[in-house]
């Protein structure tokens, strides 16, 4: 691998490239935070790629379901160092109830990811429990609490097919892409699940959401499992399995709402890191001198896919299908430009990165950061053991800071907010909040809605702004001082002093204003966890796809388990 | 009796705190305090609920500390353990070896110790509490605790509680942090939820549809 200088473990600010990481004013923006897509960073392809080098492997112990589908299933995963367990529960469930938001009592499905092995004993506590999600309580050895709903068109369609003898319609599956979406991933301490301490020493858990997505990958295993078992209770004579080949094109689905938005906020030196990861590794591959024949290969191959994915990005919102056809667009322009000599220049990634910057929409700016970073697993592919952090390390406030400092460090990373206008209504129509009904966070209108008072500390913007000018106010010292005196100024106090040390750790834009659109902070997470074909439902809902055309348990160690972000070239056999 | 996580504990300390009136930067504070004792051993849910509720509706300007010629004390009666902590944390820089800061009238003081954990200088230091009867050391690799009347170490409040920093002790910690939750009683539990509870804003059918902004049918 041709590089302009000597390898660099461990992703850090000062990275020395010759390309500079992205400036946080750029990178931090949620307009653009909300176009990225999976990398060969996200948390799903580097859980993927574990499993594989270290041959995890997978049976179904336990399998009691009766012909309605009604009843328990236990998935074993075993890897090197220990076994842990998918405890399925299905249940039957009128239409009426079936629904993806959280206030929902009742799901097709439910589940626990169980450390160890459950025993019967077990399995009976669990079926007490998981089956009430919220309403019932799990217990440290549990580690993660989810649950799914069918995709009723689909799901239907292929369980009558399968009975009848026959395949399903290759299009009906490209076109919904999941049997069951989830409709909420519970981990790290939940409803009494294990702290993430509990297992963050375990290597295979050590990275962001290991064991949430090893979850979500088993539960597709069982979507695609039921269906078959329906079909064969249906029609045992006839019924056939589904073909392996179209069973990779179903993903599982994921359908989420506020719920996960603050996460990003509330996360702020776990964010940096993400960012950083990202960053450094778009900073590496600019700054090689030359393109390898191998690289080129695998990136005019990727984009190919990469088309093909966004042109069969189906989604029922009018804002993001714009988009999509930009991105379109882009991706064919960027396919007309590699057709000439680009490779040929010195450092012709970094030429491609910055043609990109003035040439594309901001989806297809960041999805060709994905496609640059593609074919550089060497490169970067170790930065993704760095994407954990001790979050309490910058808890503590540093009263020393002398007030003066504190001011310049708002003008360094805050000139966003301190500029703003927070005086007038559409700056802050917005304030968020948690609701009664179990507990979710919601965004609520603050001029027309009851219940500003108990806004949540998410105002990242406002409060740091209302800091600033205290500040100035103030004639003490140090911060300290400032502090015992105006303790409503702490929490952002606290932001200021994280933003100094971790660039990335602040989206940079205005939280609470009318303009705001909360989906771009579930998409940015969802991108890192690896998520695909986002599908707005609303300004704050959507719906995405997980694990589309990746191996099955089964298949892990026979076919490539990190060959499938981007869609196969080939077409689904009719 | 319930088992709770720790960040359960945490979450539902933070919330908990602000829903008694603290500012969020505090109640970030609480819900660490609370989290660091349960993880330890120590009762911090009952301890942080009896403190929150002993100070429902009182000024912040009565319990936070005022401090003079290294003397912190109270402007009203009794410091409050979290706002103390938060502001000594700030300034733990004032607790140099061999240095010594006197707080008069602390309520539940136990709960000052998660704030000398968070020093940067912990490594090598002890940091020592002394109230009563008690001894409470807090150094890198874990807290030991001289109590010789139980009842001492979770009172409700102490007329002077000594800080100071010296070595670390020749003696193993007593308490470490483990990861397995934290059991109490359930109604201890309900306290902090019922305090928790005051930060959530009702439902109605209009934040339901606006404020979640769900699609209309999950059916499809």
């Amino acid at each position: 691998m041709p590089d302009c200088r000597g390898p660099v473990k461990k992703p850090v600010m000062s990275e020395v490239s010759k390309v500079p990481l992205r400036d946080p004013d750029t990178v931090m923006r949620l307009e653009r935070m909300g176009s990225f897509h999976q990398t060969r960073l996200s948390f799903m392809r580097v859980l993927l790629r574990r499993l594989e080098r270290e041959r995890w492997t997978f049976d179904r112990p336990v399998w009691r379901l009766d012909e309605a589908g009604e009843g328990v299933a236990v998935y074993r995963a075993r890897g090197p160092n220990s076994t842990c367990s998918l405890v399925c529960f299905a249940h039957r469930i009128e239409p009426e109830e079936r629904t993806d938001r959280v206030i929902a009592e009742r799901w097709d499905s439910t589940f626990a990811l169980v450390d160890g092995e459950p025993g019967e004993a077990d399995l009976e506590r669990l079926a007490g429990n998981v089956p009430r999600q919220e309403a019932g309580r799990c217990t440290q050895r549990e580690l993660v609490l989810s649950r799914a709903n069918k995709s009723v068109r689909l799901f239907e369609h292929v369980v009558d097919r399968l009975a009848a003898g026959l395949q399903p319609d290759a299009e009906q599956i490209e076109s919904v892409g999941y049997l069951m979406r989830t409709t909420a991933v519970y981990g790290n301490g939940k409803f009494g699940v294990a702290d993430r301490e509990r297992i963050a020493n375990r290597p295979e858990f050590s990275g962001p959401f290991q064991a949430e997505l090893l979850t979500v990958w088993l539960i597709r295993a069982f979507t695609v499992d039921l269906a078959e078992h329906l079909a064969r209770a249906r029609s045992p004579n006839t019924a056939v399995p589904l073909d392996r080949e179209i069973r990779r094109r179903l993903g599982v689905g994921n359908s989420t709402g506020l719920g996960m938005a603050p996460f990003l906020i509330n996360h702020p030196s776990l964010l940096h890191t993400w960012m950083l990861t990202r960053e450094s590794a778009l900073a590496r591959v600019r700054s090689l001198c030359r393109a390898t024949p191998e690289a080129i290969d695998v990136f005019t191959r990727t984009l190919a896919r990469s088309i093909r994915q966004v042109a069969g990005w189906r989604t029922v919102d009018s804002r993001q299908r714009k988009r999509i056809g930009d991105l379109l667009a882009d991706l064919e322009r960027l396919s007309a430009l590699i057709a000439e000599d680009v490779f040929d220049k010195k450092m012709p990634w970094d030429a491609l990165y910055r043609w990109g910057t003035d040439a594309l929409s901001l989806e297809g700016q960041e999805m060709l950061v994905s496609l640059l970073i593609e074919p550089h697993g060497q490169l970067v592919d170790e930065l993704a053991d760095h994407m954990g952090i001790d979050e309490d390390a910058s808890f503590r406030i540093d009263g020393t800071m002398p007030r003066k400092r504190i001011l310049d460090l708002i003008e360094q990373n805050y000139r966003w907010a301190i500029d703003a206008d927070f005086q007038g209504e559409e700056s802050t129509a917005r304030f968020w909040y948690v609701s009664e009904e179990k507990l979710e966070p919601r965004l609520g209108e603050r001029y027309a809605e009851p219940g500003a008072e108990l806004e949540q500390p998410l105002a990242t913007g406002r409060d740091v702004a209302s800091l600033y000018a205290a500040l100035r106010q103030s004639t003490v010292e140090s911060l300290a001082e400032f502090l015992i005196e105006h303790p409503e100024h702490r929490h952002a106090a606290r932001r200021v002093q994280i933003a100094a040390r971790f660039p990335y750790s602040e989206i940079r834009d205005n939280l609470i204003s009318a303009k705001m659109v909360p989906i771009d902070l579930l998409r940015c997470k969802l991108s890192f966890f690896g998520a695909t074909r986002f599908d707005p439902r609303s300004d704050r809902w959507v719906r995405i796809t997980m694990y589309k055309d990746a191996p099955f348990p089964d298949e892990l160690g026979q076919i490539p388990a990190d060959d499938w972000a981007f869609p196969p070239a080939h077409a689904v056999p009719a | 009796m319930i088992v709770c996580s720790l960040n359960e504990v945490e979450m539902y300390g933070r919330r908990a705190a602000r829903g008694a009136g603290m500012a969020w930067g505090l109640a970030e504070e609480a819900g660490k305090a609370a989290r660091w004792l349960v993880a330890r051993g120590f009762p911090g849910v009952e301890l942080l609920t009896s403190l929150l509720n002993a100070n429902d509706g009182r000024p912040y300007e009565f319990m936070a500390p005022h401090i003079v010629n290294g003397r912190w004390q109270s402007g009203d009666e009794t410091l409050c353990p979290i706002c103390t902590g938060a502001a000594l944390s700030d300034r733990i820089d004032l607790l140099a070896r061999n240095q010594e800061i006197s707080l008069f009238r602390v309520a539940f003081p136990l709960l000052l110790a998660p704030f000398l954990n968070q020093s940067p200088l912990t490594n090598n230091v002890c940091h020592e509490l002394r109230w009563s009867s008690v001894r409470v050391s807090v150094w890198a690799d874990g807290v030991a605790v001289d109590s010789p009347r139980a009842s001492d170490l979770v009172c409700g409040d102490a007329d002077v509680v000594k800080l100071t920093c010296g070595d670390t002790p020749d003696s193993g910690p007593t308490h470490r942090p483990r990861t397995e939750g934290a059991t109490m009683p359930l109604s201890v539990w309900r306290a902090l939820e019922a305090l928790a509870g005051r930060t959530y804003v009702p439902a109605t059918e209009e934040s339901r549809r606006r404020g979640a902004g769900a699609g209309r049918t999950d059916n499809d």
